[in-house]
């Protein structure tokens, strides 16, 4: 090892077998987290879910068939993620490109974007109540302008739709700060070189810059139906347990009087999983499809 | 083997263009005829790749008018003015073969499918990279990456091919055979080039003429052997090629006035202060025992082996003067030997210094 001054933070250091040996030892803080806070609560939910009153059974899972509630609520899980991770992209993709074109107001948009992000689903719920609910600000402002029937428009709210509107509000800035990233990569000379050779508006999109975008709107998208998938304050606040989506369902599990913690476990095992498999999924479906 | 449109000639008249308040490029009015190759050089900075974004079209300029053969461009976009693009990053879409890359460009024209074919069949034979056609641009060097980036930019017929550093990301092998690759087919099809770089000695080797650039403007435009035996300035002077510049004083009458000597020169120059150029390989070893005009005495001082020839830096009176010396049997100086250095009249320059006090038109 030949080196002229001290190695620089960039430069990657080699170490030698000796000192490889107890390169681990750095790795152990972190594994000691990750295994007393996530993986050991991860265990114990999968280890009682396997239990009915004391005794080995699969009857939590099995209930999956039986009970058309948790069928129908984990369809209403999906179908809910889905639609809100294609809007969150859809939404978020022009609005990134236009905090990545913003020039000087571009750190300023950012920190705008990041605040909904640090803000508990459950506020985010009662901040639309406030603004959009039967007596909401905009609600009032709309009737006095427009004689709208407050009832009649703020019913929306406690729907599915208003839940699609409530979830987009902390997708869309997700979508927002991992665009801004990938437009920060991109390479616009391939965009340059396609307009030097002819290509119209259309096909640059979709034949370069989709492409281009293609990584970050994958796991963008993915991020966004994990997220989806498994949010719980907000519904909580707009629609109770109205709306019977999978994480409702385990909560009313676990705070019923007549609680059965073990179906929840289950519950949130299937979760878990479902959500895992679909981004799995739908990273190999487009994975093989673009060449990397 | 161009198209019906046949390559055509650039005029920038008057091109100027503005960044907020400081100007990019100024005043800027050259000519390129149509088939010529015409390089622009200059230190980073100096405006060369704003001049050649303005003509493809991705920077419309404030002041003037950009002309392909007779046509103003200023209003044209990109995708319609038939310019073809190669950029030093290669630019190659990643996500299709080499094939598809060099058929883009006809496809998103709608030429017919058998067109579509035997072009990039053809230009992928051009370039030698026929064999490699399913291949995808990851899976190649760089240089086989700028030559389907040519195939690909030429496969559409543009009427200018513009290269902007093309070759400067490559190792200095493959640049060189690539330079020449390319002045070999802008021979063989004749297209109009304009070749931005800031190597001046690529510059110099394959081009018809050089544009050489400072500070936004024009510098002087030339060819290659005008630029290099008669700069035009200190800067060009400094910056094409290497030089010893004497600072001194003209005498008015024919002579240069340089630590007590007096050189001859070939016609005189106005009186006042001005530097005198010799390159170092016009200077000689004068004959033993001739004394007479343009004889320098010197202490060689160190010597740097570049192959061909051997630099010897030599000392006159703490100034340091570059010499060449080919390296044949029986040439060479040791360190510390004693030195007179001759020159020919017609192999020096004299540089007035009116440009260099001159404030820049620029910024």
């Amino acid at each position: 090892m030949r080196r002229s001054g001290a190695p620089r933070c960039w430069e990657r250091t080699e170490f030698n077998l000796e000192e490889r040996r107890y390169l681990w030892l750095l790795l152990l803080p972190v594994a000691l987290v990750l295994a007393v806070f996530l993986l050991w609560p991860l265990f114990l939910v999968l280890w009682e879910s396997f239990f009915v009153e004391g005794t080995f059974s699969l009857d939590n899972y099995l209930s999956l068939f039986v009970r058309k509630l948790y069928r129908e609520s984990l369809a209403t899980s999906l179908s809910l993620s889905f639609l809100t991770s294609f809007l969150g992209v859809l939404i978020g993709l022009p609005i990134s490109y236009a905090v990545y074109k913003s020039g000087r107001a571009k750190g300023f948009l950012m920190a705008l974007t990041a605040i909904p992000l640090t803000l508990s689903g459950l506020v985010v719920g009662f901040a639309f109540i406030v603004l959009l609910g039967t007596s909401g600000f905009f609600t009032l402002l709309l009737k006095k302008w427009f004689d709208i029937n407050p009832l009649e428009f703020s019913a929306f709210l406690f729907t599915w739709r208003g839940l699609v509107v409530a979830y987009l509000y902390f997708l869309i800035p997700r979508t927002i700060l991992t665009m801004v990233v990938a437009w920060s990569n991109a390479d616009w000379s391939l965009i340059e070189a396609a307009e030097s050779l002819g290509a119209s508006r259309a096909t640059i999109a979709r034949r370069v810059l989709l492409p281009m975008l293609a990584p970050a709107l994958l796991s963008g998208s993915s991020l966004l139906f994990a997220v989806s998938m498994g949010a719980f304050g907000t519904a909580f606040a707009l629609t109770g347990t109205a709306v019977k989506i999978l994480p409702m369902i385990i909560y009313t599990h676990v705070s019923d009087m007549s609680a059965d913690i073990a179906q929840a476990d289950a519950l949130a095992v299937v979760l878990t999983l479902v959500t895992t498999l679909v981004i799995v999924g739908y990273e190999r479906f487009f994975a093989v499809k673009s060449p990397r | 083997m161009m198209g019906p449109e046949r390559s055509v000639g650039v005029a920038l008249e008057g091109i100027g263009k503005r960044y907020g308040s400081a100007w990019a490029v100024r005043d800027i009015s050259l000519s390129v005829g149509a088939g010529e190759f015409l390089s622009i050089v200059g230190p980073s900075g100096c405006g060369k790749t704003t001049l050649l974004r303005l003509v493809a079209g991705f920077v419309r300029p404030d002041e003037g008018t950009v002309r392909l053969g007779e046509q103003p461009v200023n209003d044209v976009p990109v995708r319609e003015r038939r310019v073809g693009l190669v950029f030093q990053n290669y630019a190659l879409f990643p996500n299709m073969t080499l094939y598809e890359n060099v058929a883009f460009g006809l496809k998103a024209q709608n030429r017919s499918a058998t067109e579509v074919r035997r072009r990039t069949s053809d230009l992928l034979e051009m370039v030698g990279m026929a064999d490699r056609a399913q291949s995808y641009p990851r899976q190649l060097s760089g240089g086989q990456q700028q030559r389907i980036a040519l195939a690909r930019a030429l496969a559409v017929e543009p009427r200018v091919l513009l290269l902007d550093e093309p070759l400067s990301a490559l190792d200095a092998k493959v640049r060189n055979s690539l330079r020449f690759e390319i002045k070999r087919i802008q021979r063989d099809s004749g297209i109009t080039m304009i070749y931005v770089t800031h190597d001046q000695e690529e510059a110099l080797s394959i081009s018809d003429r050089v544009a050489l650039m400072r500070k936004g403007a024009l510098e002087q435009v030339g060819t290659p052997i005008e630029l290099y035996s008669d700069p035009c300035s200190l800067f060009a002077a400094d910056f094409i090629g290497v030089s010893n510049l004497l600072k001194g004083e003209s005498d008015g009458e024919g002579g240069f006035l340089w630590k007590g000597h007096r050189f001859i020169l070939e016609t005189p120059v106005e009186r006042g202060p001005a530097s005198l150029m010799i390159r170092p390989e016009r200077l000689f070893l004068a004959p033993e025992g001739v004394a007479g005009a343009n004889v320098i005495e010197a202490l060689v001082q160190g010597r740097v082996f570049l192959g061909p020839i051997t630099r010897f830096s030599c000392n006159v009176e703490g100034e340091p003067l570059l010499l060449d010396l080919l390296n044949v049997a029986g040439a060479g100086l040791k360190v510390g030997e004693r030195v007179r250095l001759h020159f020919e009249p017609s192999d020096s320059c004299v540089l007035q210094d009116l440009k260099e006090t001159v404030p820049e038109g620029v910024n």
